[in-house]
């Protein structure tokens, strides 16, 4: 594919903290990265995440709700919580209650709980980028 | 038809988020997006289809 070594895009250890950059990234997405300067991606990060979370509210998706029962309900709400706090706002204003009757209703959904659980992966970049440990064909597997 | 087009605005910010993620330099980042951006769309397809039969 690429005929770049690994070695030659290796991200150096930023020197600033991984827990803060992993929460940020958490709190809002995209947050981790501009913390630790990448801009481009940290703001590219943010208007697609926020992006599908809001269209897929837009489309008649509902948030899961934590204590419903069901199994696959359960996945939903990790999935939704992987947002952060932004989750527990939109509870709070009263949207994401969503039409079940709706025809978009799951494609919605789709939407929403994808951008929760790609949120998921961010924090985990922005830990990763901080400590050093990304490179482009993945984390590096230290002996 | 709306469905076709919803499940497209999908596999746009799944192969755009992907490709930023999993790549670095541009011309892989775009062959990235370009290979998911099509598995994606020829399976929205083939699951159009076999939806359609099943309708019939």
């Amino acid at each position: 594919m690429s005929s770049e070594s690994p070695a030659a895009c290796e991200v150096e250890p930023t020197g600033k903290s991984p827990l803060l950059a992993a929460g940020l990234a958490f709190i809002l997405p995209g947050l981790g990265h501009l913390y630790l300067g990448w801009r481009r991606r940290g703001v590219l990060y943010m208007v697609i995440l926020l992006f599908m979370y809001c269209f897929g509210l837009a489309l008649h998706g509902s948030l899961s709700r934590p204590g419903s029962g069901a199994f696959l309900a359960t996945l939903g709400t990790i999935g939704d919580l992987g947002i952060g706090p932004l989750y527990f706002v939109i509870m709070k204003l009263g949207h994401g209650v969503g039409r079940v009757a709706a025809a978009t209703h799951e494609i919605g959904n789709a939407f929403h709980w994808s951008a929760g659980v790609m949120n998921m992966l961010l924090v985990l970049d922005a830990h990763d980028i901080a400590t050093g440990a990304k490179t482009c064909s993945g984390p590096v597997v230290r002996e | 038809m709306r469905h076709f087009l919803l499940a497209v605005v999908y596999s746009l910010c799944i192969a755009v988020f992907f490709a930023s993620l999993l790549r670095h330099d541009k011309r892989s980042m775009l062959r990235f997006f370009a290979g998911l951006f099509g598995i994606m769309v020829s399976s929205v397809f083939v699951l159009g289809w076999l939806m359609a039969l099943i309708g019939r």
